[in-house]
């Protein structure tokens, strides 16, 4: 037993002893050398006081000889000093350094000095870690990070030979019209909209906006991410009338209420599996994609090619990383679920386009499947491949009463095949190149909806009307779009490399994708037609620039935007003299932060 | 037609004079000049420009908090934190769910 408890003994000594020797002080050489010669001149004046002689090496003492109670009393207070300093030892902090680092800083022969220095760095270091414990404690805490975007924007736009289709739902009195010639529709139109006029040449001057947003995002776990952005777009001088501020193919579009809209929140999770594989859910980064993030300058804003599919859709997204299995970098197979359009029947709204109230798009489903991949030898570069399948179109007839769910119909199917590709700063040149290609294969079903006595299919018709001439209501169409243009970041350091940048898209009269998400005061990407887009960014610093760009647009033919109804051509159908045109100058300042 | 060809002579145009201006910049300065230690099994960690925000990247600089003495001549320097401000923790972020690898 007593081996037992001396070995035990042992065994918590020696460590100990280990432990001790880290926390003992070490002085600075030639701090110790002082204390030694002070402690030892001392000792001498305490020998020689006390009539002991002194040390062969020491000069001779000149000590005063007194009486034995002064000598006494010296004693005592030499004794005092001795203990002083010896205490002053003592509780030097217990600051591990080495050697030759204090012994070169310390300064010789002021040992106080050096005491309260390494005190007051005991001390400091101890608050540094205290803040650094609150600081970690505060971070961790904060698990939303905010930042947060302020635009201001004024248009001044042009519109020729346009006149907006409407429909009325006022109740017991329906009625639809310009289908023949109307650029882009105008749903709720207000009562007598009737006599909504032809517009041959007229201009709103100054229309002004203002956009907000607050991003938010977050690290839940090392698995979870988490991201969202609130938004709130404002018209505050926009004393025109309708024209394309009323372009309902817009989710974006502004009004003049200053709520705040949720764009997207969505939970991105990565768990630890045999393969790469994450899923993503809520309302998903999917508006303002590529190549949107040159004009914009920024980084990339959504997972798929704007001219496919730009929206807000609640869904699920899986997505498959190729690179360790295809070696090709960022690659990666997305499949895709979601509404292209919602509708909720409980309570009679449908809030994925933001400016439309009507009924007249139901839950339309879309299961895509995206390829995506980094090109060799082309640093960042970007190529994604789409197919969007959306089955069963379904819409409601605006003529009969809101939520009847007999009158919802599925108009057919509309396949979207897309390529995209595109080349940020080529080879190093400043040079950004993008170009797009997008087709949709449109499967009428037979079934139409009720539009005031007109039956409006899947891009046809049937009915009393001159559309009969187009009433082909179970042929397949072949719409197609491409979109290119680049981005150049001129080489001027002065003026903090501002970039110059061209765009164009040509649709025939069958196009149409997902585009409602357009941040512009129009749904470019879904015109029948040709459109033209040149802009200027002149950044200030990082956080804030100037963009100033010119727009035209060429209307071909009708119903930009719209999957029913067909689509007429303006000049070979003779149902207009002339093209419709829009025109746009534009200037926005952007921070963000 | 002739729209399209104005636009490809255009581009040819500016692609031409772009590649005469082109330079390393400050990401590949980043990977060859950093990247030389800074990297999975090198002579220091593996860093990222979002490991700090901009103006700590700015001020670890200023402040010569590297241990190690960068033999970079200045202006090399200057492309590279601007290079990591530019891509630091509190800049723009990509938002298009990454994909896994």
């Amino acid at each position: 037993m007593r081996r037992m408890l001396i070995a035990m003994a042992v065994l918590l000594v020696w460590p100990c002893t280990g432990f001790a020797a880290e926390l003992m002080v070490k002085v600075p050489v030639g701090e110790y050398r002082e204390t030694r010669n002070k402690l030892d001149d001392l000792q001498r004046q305490i020998d020689a006081m006390a009539g002991k002689p002194l040390k062969p090496r020491t000069v001779a003492a000149k000590t005063p000889v007194g009486d034995s109670r002064e000598t006494k009393n010296k004693l005592k207070e030499l004794q005092r000093q001795i203990d002083a300093l010896e205490g002053k030892i003592a509780k030097t902090p217990a600051v591990a350094v080495k050697k030759g680092e204090v012994a070169a800083k310390a300064p010789v022969g002021d040992i106080k000095y050096s005491d309260t220095k390494l005190r007051r760095l005991n001390r400091d270091i101890s608050e540094i870690y205290d803040t650094l414990d609150e600081v970690e404690t505060a971070a961790l805490l904060d698990r939303i990070n905010l930042g947060a975007e302020v635009r201001v924007r004024m248009d001044n736009y042009q519109v020729k030979n346009y006149q907006p289709m409407y429909v009325d739902f006022t109740p017991g009195s329906p009625t639809f019209g310009n289908w023949l010639v109307g650029t882009n529709m105008v749903p709720m139109y207000p009562a007598g909209a009737a006599a909504t006029p032809f517009i041959e040449n007229e201009r709103n001057d100054s229309n002004w906006s203002s956009r907000f947003r607050i991003n938010m995002d977050g690290d839940v776990s090392k698995t979870i991410k988490f991201a969202a952005r609130l938004a709130l777009q404002k018209n505050w001088a926009d004393s025109m009338g309708v024209f394309m501020s009323t372009d309902n193919n817009r989710a974006h579009a502004s009004d003049g209420t200053t709520n705040l809209k949720v764009d997207r929140f969505y939970i991105d999770w990565t768990p630890k599996f045999f393969t790469p594989l994450s899923i993503s859910f809520g309302r998903l980064p999917t508006s303002d994609g590529p190549p949107l993030e040159f004009k914009e300058a920024r980084q990339r804003q959504s997972i798929y090619p704007a001219l496919i599919f730009d929206g807000e859709p609640d869904g699920i997204v899986a997505t498959a990383g190729l690179e360790r299995y295809i070696s090709l970098k960022n690659s990666g197979l997305r499949f895709f679920y979601a509404m292209a359009t919602q509708y909720d029947a409980d309570h009679l709204s449908m809030n994925y386009m933001d400016s439309v109230t009507n009924d007249l798009y139901q839950d339309n489903r879309v299961q895509a499947v995206f390829f995506e991949t980094e090109l060799p030898a082309l640093r960042d570069s970007l190529l994604v491949l789409s197919y969007v399948p959306a089955k069963h179109i379904l819409m409601q007839s605006p003529y009969s009463s809101v939520g009847a769910a007999e009158s919802v119909d599925n108009l057919g199917d509309i396949t979207l095949y897309g390529a995209h590709l595109q080349l940020p700063n080529l080879f190093g040149s400043g040079l950004d190149f993008f170009a797009s290609y997008g087709q949709n294969r449109n499967k009428p079903s037979g079934n139409t909806i009720d539009f005031a006595g007109v039956n409006f299919g899947l891009f046809s018709s049937s009915g009393n009307t001159p559309l009969d001439a187009d009433s082909a209501t179970t042929e397949t169409t072949t719409g197609w779009a491409w979109y290119t243009g680049f981005r150049y970041e001129l080489p001027v350091s002065v003026l903090n490399r501002p970039k110059l940048g061209f765009e164009y898209n040509r649709g025939n009269k069958y196009w149409f994708s997902f585009t409602p998400g357009a941040s512009e005061i129009f749904n470019r990407l879904a015109t029948r037609g040709e459109a033209f887009d040149v802009y200027y960014i002149q950044p200030f610093n990082k956080n804030l620039f100037l963009r100033t760009g010119y727009t035209k647009i060429v209307y071909e033919a009708t119903g930009s935007g719209m999957p029913f109804g067909p689509p007429m051509e303006y000049v070979k159908d003779m149902m207009m003299p002339e093209e419709p045109e829009f025109h746009n100058f534009y200037i926005l300042l952007d921070s963000r932060f | 037609m002739k729209k399209v060809s104005i636009f490809l002579v255009a581009f040819s145009w500016l692609a031409l004079i772009t590649f005469a201006w082109a330079d390393d910049g400050g990401e590949a300065l980043f990977k060859a000049q950093c990247g030389a230690c800074h990297m999975r099994g090198g002579a220091a960690a593996p860093v990222n420009p979002g490991d700090k925000a901009a103006r700590v990247w700015v001020k670890y600089f200023k402040r010569q908090r590297h241990p190690v003495e960068l033999n970079v001549s200045e202006g090399k320097m200057d492309l590279i934190i601007e290079y990591l401000e530019n891509h630091a923790a509190d800049s723009d972020q990509p938002q298009m769910l990454a994909i896994p690898k």
